[in-house]
């Protein structure tokens, strides 16, 4: 992924799981670290589909203000190009956050023992 | 002279258990185990890779080079087709969440209670509750089981009662208790093998948020790794070998000889043999074992059963979270049985603490949407006020639901793999409705503003319960294993896992297994 497309993600990650003033969003919970880390292991298939997707959101996307973010990923949600995968990413931003120290402690999980 | 007297396939529930008492009376034993003793550590918490959420992968066993085949395609572990459970020293007994239940005196009986369905395979078994009990109480008492006997309102009357008293009831529990009670419902403690109170050596439970899927972090959850099979190996009689799979057992002149087993590292066939040999490697690897034998018996490998788990999930008006491990601690037996137009039905409980991607996965409504502040409100807001009622429906048994060997499919050792066709019989499906509507009406006492969760559809039903592939029975036309768990006609071939189970009752099964394994070990010393 080159740094355009990172950036890109990353914000996609944090519309997904946007911060707030009770939890950080997916970025700075490790979401989006972990779907890099995914992308090109477990879910390594997911790759060239998710390649597409940030394409087809453009070079602007993380730079658009979040109103604007969230018309464009529903529109690709709503799309039959886009529909599958966005839904397959958004289970991955998830599991990406409610596996780290950020999503567990929202919910007021515990590591014990 | 042979060096064994007793080889066993398979270090879990069953396979543990005969090693432990027959090395103890002085038999010299031979445990093959296709995976490794594996520590907390080496097990350890990933919440994507475990026996409970297996998203992509397992952690305790087996390794994925273990396939299986379902509709022509090999499988890997984690695949939901696979009907994995464990591989691993313990097996399942390592990682589950220990619900250590009796099967009723009905669920031994089913096709004369009930009769027998169109295409179904349903029928009693060879043996009854009242001949099992004193073994269910020997597995209660030597692994250690925590509950309450008087209140096993649903059971003939123990003739002692549990070594621990039940794990602390939470907000959780408490909240079905009142839901129940408000029903006229009777309720009881679920009976878990997990020390409640320090017990040989080790210590009580801390009511950690993990439990089921995973090891415990204080050694407070009783399986064979922890009980039975140290005491096969304190005896100096009894080895244990890891990462070896069996291949084939060869049988002649109506005696099983020896064992040829594979050292899974170098691929290296090793031939041993011994007097009786016991097959324990669950109810889909026994299954696959007596196959690649030669055994030419119709039944081995059809009516596989695990378990439907009907349940539903409702949201209530305040918190019933107080984050107290494991979480399950109250069940209700009402309608296992005795439904009308039902055939047979479950018992019910509250769950598991779910792992925060469970959670998210399985336990949030269809309308919340899944990306967005409103997911995010939703999980924040109501995650602690989500109760789950679910619970196991017995299979009625199909012979269609089956394991073969795949003609063509090898795994990679090189031996042909174990494949699934067929579905459980339909009754099974209209029994899961039916326990369906309970859970939600029991959610609806506790006072739930909505409830959510479908009841499940026809499919094929193995995984962590499987059971059924060698059952027993007095007719060898019609079954696999004699009353005495002996494979017909080989005099001293056993089976000593879920295979033999006839039907696998409304309740989890390990300790059936267990029972039933303590009273082979007995047969086979009295022979």
């Amino acid at each position: 992924m080159n740094p355009i497309e990172q950036n890109a993600l990353r914000a996609v990650v944090d519309r997904i799981i946007p911060p707030d003033e009770y939890a950080p969003g997916g970025s700075e919970a490790g979401a989006f670290d972990y779907l890099v880390t995914m992308l090109s292991g477990d879910l390594a298939q997911d790759a060239e589909n998710c390649r597409a997707f940030l394409t087809e959101l453009g070079s602007e996307f993380a730079t658009l203000p979040v109103e604007a973010q969230d018309t464009e990923l529903q529109r690709l949600a709503d799309s039959d190009m886009h529909r599958a995968f966005f839904r397959r990413l958004c289970e991955y931003a998830q599991e990406g956050f409610y596996t780290s120290p950020a999503g567990m402690k929202m919910i007021g999980w515990e590591i014990k023992g | 002279m042979a060096k064994y007297d007793v080889i066993i396939i398979g270090a879990g529930a069953g396979g543990g258990v005969v090693a432990g008492i027959l090395a103890e009376a002085g038999r010299r034993v031979l445990l093959l185990e296709r995976g490794r003793s594996e520590s907390f550590r080496e097990i350890g918490r990933d919440h994507l890779r475990n026996q409970r959420l297996s998203q992509y992968g397992v952690n305790a066993g087996p390794e994925p080079r273990h396939v299986r085949s379902v509709g022509g395609q090999a499988i890997r572990p984690n695949h939901w087709g696979y009907q994995n459970n464990a591989a691993i020293v313990g097996g399942g007994t390592r990682v589950y969440g220990g619900q250590a239940w009796r099967f009723m005196p009905t669920d031994f009986k089913m096709a004369s209670t009930y009769g027998v369905p169109d295409s179904s395979s349903l029928a009693d078994w060879p043996i009854t509750h009242e001949e099992l009990a004193p073994f269910y109480a020997k597995a209660e008492h030597e692994l250690g089981v925590a509950g309450d006997a008087s209140a096993m309102w649903h059971l003939p009357t123990y003739a002692a009662d549990y070594p621990m008293p039940p794990t602390l009831l939470n907000k959780q529990g408490a909240t079905v208790r009142k839901g129940a009670a408000a029903l006229g419902w009777r309720t009881l403690p679920v009976p878990l093998a997990v020390n409640t109170i320090p017990r040989d050596g080790r210590p009580a439970c801390i009511h950690c948020q993990h439990c089921v899927g995973f090891a415990c972090p204080v050694d407070a959850k009783n399986g064979t790794q922890n009980t039975l099979i140290p005491r096969a190996l304190m005896t100096g009689r009894c080895d244990l070998l890891t990462e070896v799979m069996a291949e084939k057992i060869t049988i002649r002149d109506g005696r099983a000889t020896s064992v040829t087993y594979i050292q899974l590292a170098t691929g290296e066939r090793i031939t041993e043999s011994a007097d009786i040999i016991v097959a324990a490697g669950g109810a889909v690897e026994t299954a696959r074992l007596l196959l690649l034998s030669g055994l030419e018996n119709d039944n081995i490998g059809r009516n596989l059963q695990g378990h439907y788990y009907p349940g539903a999930a409702g949201l209530l008006p305040e918190s019933i979270w107080d984050g107290i491990g494991p979480g399950v601690t109250t069940a209700m037996t009402e309608f296992n049985h005795g439904n009308e137009g039902i055939i047979g039905g479950g018992m019910l409980a509250d769950d598991f603490i779910p792992l925060p991607a469970s959670f998210w996965k399985g336990y949030t409504p269809s309308y919340i949407p899944r990306w967005g502040q409103k997911a995010k409100d939703w999980m924040r807001e109501n995650h602690q006020r989500v109760l789950k009622i679910m619970g196991p429906v017995q299979d009625i048994p199909s012979p269609n639901a089956r394991v073969s060997v795949d003609p063509d499919i090898r795994d990679a050792w090189g031996v042909p793999v174990a494949r699934f066709t067929g579905t459980t019989h339909p009754e099974t499906v209209r029994t899961s409705a039916f326990m369906h509507e309970k859970a939600k009406e029991w959610i609806r006492a506790c006072g739930a503003t909505e409830i959510w969760g479908d009841p499940p559809g026809l499919g094929l039903s193995g995984g962590q319960h499987q059971a059924g592939t060698c059952r027993m029975g007095d007719d060898p036309r019609t079954s696999v294993v004699d009353r005495d768990c002996r494979v017909h006609d080989i005099e001293n071939l056993y089976v000593g896992d879920g295979s033999i189970h006839v039907t696998n009752g409304g309740f989890n099964p390990f300790l059936t297994i267990m029972a039933l394994a303590y009273r082979t070990a007995e047969n086979i010393i009295n022979r």
